[in-house]
C-alpha cells in the first residue's frame, strides 16, 4: 500500500518510479498519429535565470495563473454526446469498437468535472500543462478558449461581469478579453498604493493583471508580436513587402532572412549609414521593431552559441539585434549626427576588432547614449549573422503543429532537443530528469501516505484503549513504522532530486524550508519510534510531515513569494553561498523541526492526560516515556537552534560585518534558543512537571511559527526575502489553537474532576488561570 | 577525578559565598529568560515603527524601554495609551551575567561529567559580554570610491563634523574640525590655527530643506543667514527629528557666525549630505558649493563645510573595476564585485577582490561590499571596526564543545536504557 502510493504508477501523478529507470513511456505512442508532447516537454529554455525543460515552464506558469498544474477545456457538444454514448454502451456491457475504445481512452486519461456557467452545466476535461503550452505557443486561438485564469475575488469578478460561483472560478483569455482595459486601469490605480496597505481587491486585481501579462508574454515568446504600424507608414518606408504577412509567408523566419539581407548590404557599404538614407531607415525600422518585441517574451528559447562561449541565452528577436544598452527613452538624449558617425566608424572595422571596440565603449562610455546605441546597431548589423537555426526550426515546428503533421512535428522536436541540449552544454544535463521528477510529484505522494500513517497509528491507540489485543496493536504499530520508512525514502528522494537539479543544499527559500522541516521531523520520529514503539512518534511525525507539505504547497501558490511559479528560483547574491546554506540554514531548520516535534509530543501528552482524566486511569508509564521524549528532543532542539543561530552570526559577521544585528529573523531564532533553554531549566529545577513541560513545549510551537513566518510578515530586516501577508490569518489561528490546548491542559482536568468527582476536595483550591511561567 | 572531594568543594563554596545563593537561583534564570523573550519580541515588533537603530537605542542599549501597544493591533484603540515598561538589554544582560557567574560559584559541580555544562555556560557568559562590548564600541562607516580613484578616509553613517580648511597654499593645507559633541553644546569655538572664532547658532542632526519662494519665505532660523550658499541659493530649512529607520537619510545642519576679535564676519549655513557632500552638485548647481563654502579673510582663502564625521586611514584604497551581474533574464542580483588595489603604509600595493560574503580585512577594519552604481561607476563599502569580533567565535567554540560533551552523555544513556527495556504495547 505504501509502496503503491510512494513509488508505483497510480492516479495521483503522471510519472512513477519506473520512469526514472530510463524507459520513457513516450516511446509507446505512435509517432505518426499523435504529437510527441513528452519529448517536446524536455526541450530546454531559460526562465527565471535557470535552464529548465518546457515542462517546468508550463507547470510553473499554470500554477501562477490557475493554482493548478493543468488547464481546463470545455468539451464541444459532439464530444460530450459521443462520450456519454460510449460510456452508456460500456455500462450496458456492449463490446466497443476499436475506434470507440480509443476515444474513451483519450478522454479517460483526464478527469471529467462539470462547472456551472451562466446557469448551464458544461462538461470540461483537464488539459495537461505541456499540451496547454503547445497550444499557447503554436495555436493561440485555441489556447485562448481554455480556462486558464483563476479569479476568486467577488469584486474582481464583478469587474469582468461575472458572479462568484463555487466551482466556476476559472476563465479563459477569450472571456476576459473584453475587459482588458478595465483590468489594466484598475490594476494601475492599485499599483500606486504601497504594497503593505493594499486591500484585497487591489491585491487580487494586480495578481490578475500580472497573470494576463505572463500569458501574453508567453504567447509571444516564440512568435514576436507584430507592430501595429499604419500601412501608409510602412509604404513610405518601403518595408511593406519585407515584413511578415500571413498570406505570403510560410513562417516569420522569412522576414528575419529579409532583414539579414538589408544588414548585409550595410556591412558591404557602410557609407549609406546616415540620416535620410532609405536603406538605413529600413534597418532602423526593423531594429526598433525587434527591440520592442524583446519586451514581450516570458522565456528565452535560443540557447547560447558555442563559438561565443559566453553561455548567454537569447530571446528570438534578441538573437537578431541584441538588446538595447539603455532604456528606450534615453534615445531622446542621443545626438543623431554623432550616432551615425560612431556607427560608420564601427562598421568600417573588422569583425573581431569591432567586438573589442564595442566592449570598450560599453565599459568606458556608460553615460553616452549616442555611442551606446551605435554599439547595438553595429552589433545588429555586423556582429550577428544569419538567422539562428533554432528559430527556423521552431517556426517549422509551429507550422507542423498547425497542420497536424504529426510525424514532422515529432521529428523536429527531436532535432530541436538535440541541437539545444548540445548548445546548452552542462546546464541541460538534468532536463529529462527534471521533467520526470515533475510528473512524479514525490511530495504529493508523501503527503497522502502521511495521512495513511497517521490513521494507522491512531487506530493502534484506539485498539490499545478498548481491546487488550496486544498482537493487533503491535502489528498496527509495526506497519506504521515500516510505512514511515517507505514514505521517508520517497520524501528524501524528492529533496535529493531538488538538490541535484538546483545544485544547492536542501533549504534555499521558505518553500524548501517547509519540505525540509517535515522531512527532518519524520526522520527524527522514525529514530524515536525504533526504540519506543508506541505509535506516538509515528503519528506525530506523520502529522508534522503532512502539515509541512501542505504548508509548502500553499507557499508555492503565494504570488508574492513565488511570482514565477518556480520553487527552484535563483539565489540573491547575498545568500549565494552553498557553504553557509548547507550549514547555518540546514541546522537552524532542523532546530525548527525538532522544536515542532517536541511541541507536537506535548500536544499528544495533553490529549493523553485529558483522556486519562476522563477514563480515570493512571498514566504512569506513558507519562514517563513522553516526558523523557519531550526532554530528549528539546535537548536536540537547543543544540541545533543554538548552533544554527551562532553559525548565522558568523555568516553575518563574514558578509555584513556584524555578528549580531538584532534583525527580525535573528531575533526569532534567538527566541527559539531561549525558549528551549527555558524548558530545560524549568525541568532541571523541578519547577515544571510533565504537564508544565508539555505546555512549555507546545508554546515552543508558537515561538517557532513566529520565527519561521511571523518575522517575514513584518517586512523589515535583511532576511525579509519572502514578504507574505495572506498567511497572517493562518498563523494567528495556529497560535490561538496552541494557546487553547495549553489552556485545556489546565482547565479541563480541574473542571472534569469538579463536575464528576465532587468528593475530591483538593482541586477546589487550585487557581484555574493557566500561566506557563508558574507551572504545575 | 574524585567525586567526593568535588562535592565537598561545592558545599564549601556554598558556605563561603552563601550570599550568592539567591542570585544563582534557577527561578531567577527562568524569570530572566522569560523577560528576555518579551524584550526581544517587543523590540522586533517595534522595528516596524522605529527601525532597527531606533529599537536598539530604546530597548537593547538601555536599562528599560517604554512600550505602547500598537494601535493597528486588536483592541489597539483602547490599549495604545497604556505605557508598559519593558526591561532593557543592559539590565537583563547584566543580570544574566551575574546570575550565571553566581551559579558558577555556588551551584555548579566542578566535575568531569558536568564539564559540558560549565563550558556551555562559560560560552554564554562570553557571548553576553562580547555583545555588550560590541554594542558599546563598534563603529560603522562607509567609504565611497569612484572608479579609477583613490580614497584614504571613511565617513561615519551617523555623526557629523564642521570642518574649516585653510587652502591658501594647496601644498600645506591646514584643517580644523569641530566634532558633533561640541556642536551640540553650542557656544563658540576657537583654535590658534585659525584667526576667527566659530559661534554655533543652530545645530541639528536632521532637517528638511528647499529653496524659499515668495509664497514660502525662509523660516526665522534660516532667515538670519547672510553669507555663503544658504544666502545665495535662498535656502530654507526646518529642523527634523533624527530618523532611525534603516534606509533613512539624515541631513545634519548648522547655522554659525564667524567672529574676528568680536566683530561679525557674517552668518553661514551648511548642510551635510549623508551620502557625502560630493552629491550636492548632482542635486542642483545652486548647491554645488555646499561641500566647500569659500571665505576670504586677511589675504587667506578658507573653506567651511559640515560633513559626515571622517576618519583618515594610514592606507588607501583604489577602485580599479566594478562588476554588477544579474541572472539572465531576471532582476535577481547574482554578483557585486569591486576590484581594488590596497596601497599600504610602506608603499606596497596589494590587489584584492571584494564581493558578497568576502570582505577585505585590513588594519583592524573590515570592508564589505555595500552599494554599487554601475552606470555612475562608483562603489560603496561598509567599514566596520569591532575590536571584540573574536569574542563570539571563542564563545561559539566553547558552547559547541560543551553541548557535544553534555548531549553525548545523555544520548548514550537514553539509548542504552531504552534498548534494554522490552517493547510493550
Amino acid at each position: 500500500m505504501g509502496l503503491y502510493i510512494a513509488f508505483l504508477p497510480n492516479k495521483f501523478s503522471q510519472a512513477s518510479f519506473i520512469n526514472f529507470l530510463g524507459k520513457d513511456n513516450s516511446n509507446e505512442i505512435d509517432q505518426n498519429e499523435t504529437f510527441d508532447l513528452q519529448a517536446f516537454s524536455k526541450i530546454p529554455v531559460l526562465r527565471g535565470g535557470r535552464v529548465k525543460p518546457l515542462d517546468s515552464v508550463a507547470r510553473n506558469i499554470l500554477l501562477v495563473l490557475r493554482n493548478k498544474r493543468t488547464a481546463l477545456r470545455v468539451l464541444e457538444q459532439w464530444e460530450n454526446e459521443k462520450l456519454e454514448l460510449i460510456q452508456s454502451l460500456k455500462k450496458e456491457g456492449n463490446e466497443l469498437t476499436e475506434e470507440q475504445s480509443k476515444f474513451l481512452k483519450i478522454y479517460s486519461k483526464t478527469r471529467k468535472t462539470t462547472i456551472p456557467q451562466g446557469g448551464i452545466e458544461v462538461a470540461v476535461t483537464e488539459v495537461d500543462a505541456i499540451d496547454w503550452l503547445a497550444q499557447v505557443l503554436f495555436a493561440p486561438e485555441k489556447a485562448d478558449k481554455l480556462k486558464t485564469f483563476l479569479i476568486d475575488h467577488d469584486q474582481v469578478l464583478g469587474l469582468v461581469n461575472q458572479k462568484l460561483l463555487d466551482n466556476g472560478k476559472f476563465f479563459s483569455y477569450e472571456e476576459l478579453e473584453p475587459f482588458l482595459s478595465n483590468i489594466d486601469s484598475s490594476a494601475r490605480k492599485a499599483g500606486e498604493v504601497e504594497t503593505e496597505v493594499r486591500d484585497s481587491f487591489q491585491q487580487n486585481i494586480i495578481e490578475l493583471y500580472r497573470s494576463l501579462l505572463i500569458y501574453k508574454k508567453l504567447k509571444h515568446s516564440l512568435s514576436p508580436p507584430t507592430t501595429p504600424d499604419r500601412p501608409e507608414v510602412l509604404e513610405q518606408l518601403g518595408v511593406t513587402d519585407l515584413i511578415y504577412s500571413a498570406e505570403k509567408d510560410r513562417a516569420r523566419s522569412d522576414e528575419y532572412v529579409r532583414f539579414r539581407k538589408l544588414t548585409a548590404e550595410l556591412t558591404k557599404d557602410s557609407s549609406v549609414v546616415q540620416l535620410g538614407s532609405e536603406k538605413f531607415a529600413r534597418v532602423v525600422f526593423f531594429v526598433d521593431r525587434y527591440n520592442q518585441a524583446n519586451l514581450w517574451t516570458e522565456f528565452l528559447p535560443i540557447p547560447p552559441i558555442i563559438a561565443e562561449g559566453d553561455g548567454k541565452w537569447m530571446k528570438v528577436t534578441e538573437s537578431l539585434v541584441g538588446s538595447e544598452p539603455l532604456e528606450s527613452r534615453q534615445k531622446q538624449n542621443m545626438d543623431p549626427a554623432r550616432f551615425a558617425l560612431t556607427l560608420r566608424e564601427l562598421l568600417s572595422l573588422e569583425k573581431t576588432e569591432l567586438k573589442e571596440r564595442i566592449a570598450y565603449i560599453k565599459e568606458n562610455q556608460k553615460l553616452d547614449p549616442s555611442a551606446l546605441f551605435a554599439t547595438q546597431y553595429a552589433e545588429a548589423i555586423k556582429v550577428k549573422e544569419g538567422v539562428d537555426p533554432v528559430i527556423i526550426q521552431y517556426e517549422e515546428l509551429a507550422f507542423a503543429y498547425r497542420n497536424q503533421n504529426f510525424s514532422k512535428f515529432n521529428r523536429l522536436v527531436n532535432e530541436i532537443y538535440e541541437l539545444t541540449t548540445t548548445r546548452a552544454g552542462s546546464t541541460a544535463s538534468t532536463l529529462s530528469f527534471e521533467k520526470t521528477f515533475n510528473g512524479f510529484e514525490p511530495f504529493y505522494r508523501s503527503a497522502i501516505a502521511y495521512v495513511l500513517i497517521f490513521i494507522v497509528a491512531s487506530f493502534s491507540w484506539l485498539m490499545a484503549a478498548f481491546k487488550k489485543d496486544s498482537g493487533t496493536v503491535r502489528t498496527l504499530r509495526n506497519s506504521a513504522y515500516y510505512l514511515t520508512i517507505i514514505v521517508l525514502i520517497c520524501h528524501t528522494f524528492g529533496l535529493a532530486a531538488r538538490m541535484w537539479i538546483e545544485g544547492r543544499p536542501p533549504v534555499t527559500n521558505l518553500y524548501s524550508s517547509a519540505l525540509f522541516i517535515g522531512w527532518a521531523s519524520v526522520l527524527l520520529c522514525l529514530g524515536t519510534e525504533k526504540y519506543i514503539r508506541l505509535g506516538i512518534a509515528s503519528a506525530m511525525g506523520a502529522l508534522i510531515g503532512f502539515s509541512s507539505l501542505v504548508i509548502a504547497h500553499s507557499l508555492s501558490l503565494d504570488s508574492s513569494l513565488n511570482p514565477t511559479g518556480d520553487t527552484m528560483e535563483m539565489m540573491r547574491a547575498v545568500l549565494d553561498s552553498n557553504f553557509w546554506l548547507a550549514t547555518h540554514v540546514v541546522i537552524i531548520t532542523i532546530g525548527y523541526s525538532t522544536t515542532f516535534l517536541a511541541g507536537f509530543l506535548g500536544i499528544a501528552y495533553i490529549f493523553f492526560h485529558i483522556g486519562c482524566t476522563i477514563s480515570n486511569k493512571p498514566e504512569n508509564k506513558m507519562k514517563k516515556t513522553l516526558d523523557s521524549m519531550i526532554y530528549g528532543i528539546t535537548c536536540f532542539s537547543l543544540l541545533f537552534s543554538l548552533v544554527g543561530t551562532i553559525l548565522g552570526g558568523i555568516w553575518a559577521d563574514q558578509s555584513w560585518g556584524r555578528f549580531w544585528g538584532w534583525d527580525a529573523k535573528e531575533n526569532g531564532a534567538l527566541l527559539i534558543v531561549i525558549w528551549n533553554a527555558l524548558l530545560l531549566h524549568a525541568r532541571f529545577s523541578g519547577i515544571a512537571k510533565t504537564r508544565g513541560l508539555a505546555c512549555i513545549a507546545i508554546f515552543g510551537n508558537v515561538v517557532t511559527a513566529w520565527s519561521w513566518f511571523g518575522t517575514n510578515m513584518l517586512g523589515v530586516g535583511l532576511h525579509s526575502y519572502g514578504f507574505m501577508d495572506k498567511a497572517f490569518d493562518y498563523l494567528m489561528m495556529f497560535i490561538i489553537s496552541q494557546l487553547i490546548i495549553i489552556g485545556m491542559a489546565y482547565i479541563f482536568p480541574i473542571t472534569w474532576k469538579f463536575l464528576f468527582k465532587p468528593k475530591d476536595k483538593k482541586t477546589d483550591n487550585i487557581d484555574t488561570l493557566p500561566n506557563y511561567d508558574s507551572l504545575d | 577525578m574524585n567525586n567526593k572531594i568535588n562535592k565537598s568543594s561545592l558545599s564549601q563554596r556554598r558556605r563561603d559565598f552563601n550570599f550568592l545563593l539567591p542570585l544563582a537561583s534557577l527561578r531567577l534564570t527562568i524569570a530572566l529568560l522569560s523577560l528576555s523573550m518579551i524584550l526581544i519580541f517587543v523590540a522586533t515588533l517595534e522595528q516596524v515603527r522605529i527601525g532597527i537603530r531606533g529599537a536598539l537605542a530604546e530597548y537593547f542599549e538601555s536599562f528599560y524601554g517604554i512600550w505602547y501597544y500598537p494601535e493597528k493591533f486588536w483592541g489597539g484603540e483602547i490599549l495604545q495609551d497604556i505605557p508598559l515598561p519593558i526591561p532593557g538589554g543592559y539590565l537583563l544582560g547584566g543580570l544574566l551575567i551575574i546570575n550565571l557567574t553566581a551559579a558558577y560559584i555556588v551551584r555548579f559541580q566542578w566535575t568531569f561529567k558536568k564539564g559540558g555544562i560549565q563550558l556551555i555556560h562559560l560560552g554564554i557568559i562570553l557571548l553576553l559580554i562580547g555583545q555588550l562590548t560590541t554594542q558599546a564600541i563598534q563603529e560603522e562607516s562607509r567609504m565611497q570610491i569612484n572608479k579609477g580613484e583613490k580614497s584614504n578616509y571613511i565617513e561615519r553613517f551617523h555623526g557629523v563634523e564642521l570642518v574649516i580648511r585653510d587652502v591658501t597654499d594647496p601644498a600645506q593645507e591646514k584643517v580644523i574640525t569641530v566634532p558633533q559633541e561640541l556642536l551640540q553644546k553650542g557656544g563658540s569655538h576657537s583654535d590658534k590655527a585659525m584667526p576667527f572664532t566659530v559661534n554655533v547658532l543652530h545645530f541639528g542632526v536632521n532637517c528638511d530643506f528647499d529653496f524659499a519662494t515668495a509664497e514660502k519665505p525662509r523660516s526665522p532660523m534660516a532667515e538670519i543667514v547672510n553669507r555663503g550658499v544658504g544666502q545665495s541659493a535662498n535656502l530654507n530649512i526646518t529642523a527634523k527629528e533624527e530618523d532611525f529607520s534603516s534606509d533613512a537619510l539624515n541631513f545634519g545642519y548648522i547655522i554659525f557666525e564667524l567672529l574676528d576679535k568680536g566683530q561679525s564676519l557674517g552668518k553661514w549655513m551648511s548642510i551635510s549630505h549623508p551620502a557625502g557632500n560630493q552629491v550636492w552638485s548632482q542635486m542642483s548647481p545652486k548647491l554645488s558649493d555646499m561641500g566647500f563654502q569659500s571665505i576670504r579673510h586677511n589675504g587667506k582663502l578658507w573653506g567651511v563645510a559640515l560633513r559626515q564625521e571622517r576618519e583618515y586611514l594610514p592606507f588607501s584604497i583604489e577602485l580599479l573595476d566594478i562588476e554588477n551581474e544579474f541572472y539572465q533574464g531576471t532582476e535577481i542580483p547574482f554578483n557585486f564585485e569591486s576590484d581594488i588595489n590596497l596601497h599600504l603604509e610602506d608603499n606596497q600595493t596589494r590587489r584584492a577582490l571584494v564581493y558578497m560574503n568576502t570582505p577585505l580585512r585590513h588594519g583592524g577594519k573590515t570592508f564589505y561590499q555595500y552599494q554599487m552604481n554601475d552606470s555612475a561607476n562608483y562603489s560603496v563599502f561598509q567599514v566596520i571596526s569591532n575590536p571584540s569580533w573574536l569574542v563570539p567565535y571563542i564563545a561559539c567554540v566553547l558552547v559547541s564543545i560543551g553541548m557535544l560533551w553534555q548531549f553525548s552523555f545523555h544520548l548514550i544513556r537514553f539509548l542504552r536504557k531504552n534498548s534494554q527495556t522490552p517493547q510493550k504495547a
